[in-house]
């Protein structure tokens, strides 16, 4: 379930971002204390604001509601 | 335009101020869509600060002019600030020589980067600063180096430089060098930035007030305009100003007409075309011309083209520069202050085609001098004009100069240009179309654009087979090894480049029997035939001597790679050191940034990490600057090695993960190999056991996909630490003694004392 889970939120920002969006869920995940390779369900929250925060400065603020959208959506 | 409600963003701004003004300076970023009062924002703690600190703005053009000419616009603004008098005029020798802007030049960069460090030093020492940078999406890649390394230098100065975007344009852009700036400054938690949104409604309502100097606005007028709008700063500029131009307000009134009876406009467009119906003829007609020949126009053309008398030219100029609506540039150019402005106005011109024609002609005649910068302007009105022959010159004549630059992404534009041309053409020429694929095809290859690469290699050979061009085909076949060799499929490399090494010996062509050589040499090292390896290369090296061909510091460099795998240390270096000498007289940008990273290999094999870390950022240097990003991601997975070896774990995994997407993107299984080997390092080394095994098999699924015979080595001896550490001796001495049997054939001398070392603790 949780590489799944890293595998759709890197498919959510490389949609954006291209292979940058890879290394920012990385990145974001570090910053987190989150294992890039092993996101929980429970992490998504925090991260889905971590990477709409990001994402804001990438890509503006349309892309930054649909990514937290996006991924905020995974939990259900 | 008023600065309405950004307290939230103002106090954040002063905030970075203070705390530069107490000596510790940083680079903020404001992003935002186009007009939402980014640069409003800046001007305004600059105004409250203008008494205390020396404020500097400048702003990036979207035309390509010099590089770091954001930084160089002001010097006169700052000169007067620095001790060491001649340190301005330094900067302008080091940048307006003509050879050095105009090529590449490898240690420039390192020369101006400490002057602009210096200078701002001085500066800061004498009183604080704050240096704001408009457009920075539209920076060139040696400004966006400089900011990078600004960043960094001013953290104890007392500097604030504040750079504005536009963060909307950057979604079509993937892998511009602005995100990849974004990205650098993230890798190095640098990333500071302030997101400007769009107005509120009370926002709007305050605008307006404000604008109009009134105490109140009906609420239905604000209403409107928020709707048309969208609250969008720059939109409520020009809507209130073009009421006030209609006269349908005026200030310290409220409306003067009917709430009902005022036109609000439902576009930006609207407002333009409402703002060129009041304009004299003359000067839309003269907005109509500019507009064709794009965002920026020279000036000597329009006036060419409008055949006006020059007191009447510069009277409207004057006027359209009073009306908003352009700006000069520099001494020639003048620009659209607002690009959808002169979208806009483009699109009402008749008889395109016939006006490009006119702007190229008269660019030719006009520009003969500096005709090599106008390039890629000129194939772009022939090719709208449907001139095919000339687009096609003149594009491919842009992609060479582009290639020479190392602007890979432009070259690539370019020459697709100049090709598509020449297939509209009726009369194609073939032998110059397999040409400008070959050229393509090897930009491509220089870009790790792979697949297009050899897509493009074998068009062009298919072509110069029909016309029987032997010389051609050897190029094309040596373009073709290069490709496969990239790609690590190594028995498809070794074919082309000896099928190029018959052929070129049959000719007697001295030169491609050199290329071949170094080919062969190349492969023989990869497969750890290293006799057969120095061989090959002696032959290359003594041909590529006597021509004086620039393949001799490529030759170099991969000697150096296979006494390195025979385990020598110092003769490396030497032969590395020969080929950085020789790569940059020829200004070989991928082979420059192959010596260094393999000069930082020496060096991590020395244990020396903070010398290896040295030598790879000079290649990530050259790499991001020329655009090589095989060479970007393998600097920064060699950097994570020496990090990891140095204790910095953190910042070792943050490297891998950078380099990760770039090689995966490029499916460069030998730099995969490389990083997955060092995810296993790093886990190594915390303790994560499982996690190192997981990304030791992953390299060495990818080291075996390659057939590299060293990685493959060096690989199993870690799977074997690895077991070691986790007390399964038995695991591995079985790995360690067919690995010792290899390392002795190959005669591979490091790698055998590293075995041996790991047989002792198993015995």
């Amino acid at each position: 379930m949780s590489r799944e889970l890293t595998k759709k939120i890197q498919e959510i920002m490389s949609a954006e971002m291209g292979h940058i969006g890879v290394f920012i869920v990385s990145k974001q995940c570090r910053d987190l204390g989150v294992d890039p390779e092993d996101i929980e369900p429970e992490d998504l929250n925090d991260l889905a604001k971590a990477l709409g925060k990001v994402m804001l400065t990438f890509g503006g603020s349309e892309k930054a509601r649909k990514v937290e959208r996006e991924i905020k959506k995974l939990a259900n | 335009m008023k600065l309405i409600d950004r307290k939230k963003e103002i106090e954040a701004l002063e905030n970075y101020f203070a705390n530069a003004r107490d000596g510790s300076g940083k680079l903020v970023l404001l992003s935002g869509e186009v007009g939402v009062g980014k640069a409003a924002l800046a001007f305004e703690l600059m105004k409250r600060h203008e008494k205390d600190a020396l404020c500097i703005y400048t702003s990036v053009q979207k035309t390509k002019t010099i590089p770091y000419a954001p930084f160089l616009n002001n010097i006169d603004e700052w000169k007067g600030y620095v001790k060491t008098l001649d340190l301005p005029d330094r900067l302008r020798r080091e940048l307006f020589s003509t050879t050095s802007i105009s090529e590449f030049n490898v240690g420039l960069q390192e020369r101006v980067f400490a002057l602009f460090e210096q200078a701002f030093k001085e500066i800061s020492e004498n009183r604080a600063m704050i240096f704001f940078i408009d457009n920075i999406h539209w920076a060139d890649t040696g400004t966006l180096a400089l900011l990078s390394h600004m960043a960094e230098s001013i953290k104890n100065m007392r500097v604030l430089i504040i750079g504005a975007y536009t963060s909307n344009v950057l979604q079509n852009d993937k892998f511009s060098d602005f995100t990849e700036f974004l990205t650098g400054l993230m890798m190095k938690d640098m990333l500071t930035s302030i997101h400007v949104e769009n107005f509120w409604r009370e926002d709007v309502a305050e605008f307006i007030r404000t604008f109009l100097d009134v105490e109140s606005i009906d609420n239905a007028f604000v209403e409107k305009m928020q709707k048309a709008s969208g609250g969008n700063p720059l939109f409520l500029d020009y809507a209130m100003d073009l009421f006030i131009k209609e006269k349908v307000v005026r200030r310290r009134k409220r409306l003067v007409i009917s709430l009902y009876e005022i036109n609000i406009p439902s576009s930006f467009e609207e407002i333009i075309t409402r703002m060129l119906n009041l304009l004299p003829k003359k000067a839309t007609t003269i907005l109509r011309y500019a507009s064709v020949q794009g965002t920026t126009f020279l000036m000597d053309v329009l006036k060419g083209q409008l055949k006006m008398r020059e007191e009447e030219f510069r009277r409207y100029i004057s006027l359209l520069e009073k009306e908003g609506m352009i700006y000069p540039v520099d001494e020639e150019r003048y620009g659209f202050i607002h690009n959808r402005a002169r979208d806009i106005i483009y699109e009402t011109c008749v008889k395109k085609k016939e006006l490009h024609r006119e702007i190229a002609d008269l660019i030719e005649i006009l520009h003969e001098k500096d005709i090599n910068t106008h390039y890629l302007e000129l194939a772009d009105h022939y090719f709208k004009a449907g001139a095919w022959k000339w687009a096609s010159r003149y594009a491919a004549k842009a992609g060479d100069e582009n290639l020479k630059l190392y602007s890979l992404g432009d070259a690539i534009f370019a020459y697709n240009m100049a090709l598509t041309a020449q297939k509209m053409e009726k009369e194609e020429d073939t032998t110059s179309t397999g040409k400008l694929l070959l050229l393509l095809g090897n930009t491509y290859l220089l870009s790790g654009r792979w697949e297009e690469a050899s897509a493009s290699v074998h068009e062009a050979i298919d072509i110069f087979e029909k016309e029987g061009d032997t010389a051609f085909i050897i190029n094309a076949y040596i373009a073709l090894g290069d490709i496969e060799r990239e790609r690590s499929n190594l028995n498809e490399a070794s074919d082309w480049y000896q099928k190029a090494m018959d052929l070129a010996r049959e000719e007697l062509d001295n030169r491609a029997i050199a290329k071949a050589a170094r080919g062969l040499g190349y492969i023989s090292w990869r497969w750890g035939n290293y006799e057969s390896a120095l061989s090959m290369l002696a032959e290359a090296e003594k041909i590529s001597k006597e021509l004086k061909d620039p393949i001799y510091g490529i030759v170099m460099v991969d000697t150096g790679n296979v006494h390195s795998a025979l385990g020598d240390l110092k003769t490396p270096r030497k032969y590395y050191l020969k080929g950085v000498e020789a790569l940059q007289e020829s200004r070989n940008l991928w082979d420059l940034a192959r010596a260094y990273n393999n000069l930082g290999d020496s060096y991590l094999q020395a244990k020396e990490w903070d010398m290896a870390l040295e030598f790879f950022e000079k290649c990530s240097e050259i790499a991001k600057k020329a655009g090589l990003n095989n060479f970007f991601g393998w600097s920064l997975f060699n950097s994570a090695e020496a990090l990891n070896a140095k204790g910095d774990l953190d910042a070792a995994l943050t490297y891998l993960d950078r380099a990760l997407p770039i090689l995966e993107a490029m499916k460069d299984i030998n730099g995969l190999s490389g990083v997955y080997r060092d995810y296993g390092l790093v886990h190594l080394k915390n303790g994560d056991f499982k996690k190192a095994e997981t990304n030791l098999l992953k390299a060495m699924k990818y080291a075996k996909e390659a057939d590299n015979t060293d990685m493959i080595l060096d690989t199993k001896t870690d799977m074997a630490e690895l077991y070691i550490k986790k007390g399964e001796k038995e695991k591995a001495k079985e790995i360690l003694q067919p690995a010792m049997q290899s390392a002795k054939e190959m005669d591979a001398r490091k790698r055998l004392e590293r075995i041996e070392e790991l047989l002792k603790k198993v015995k």
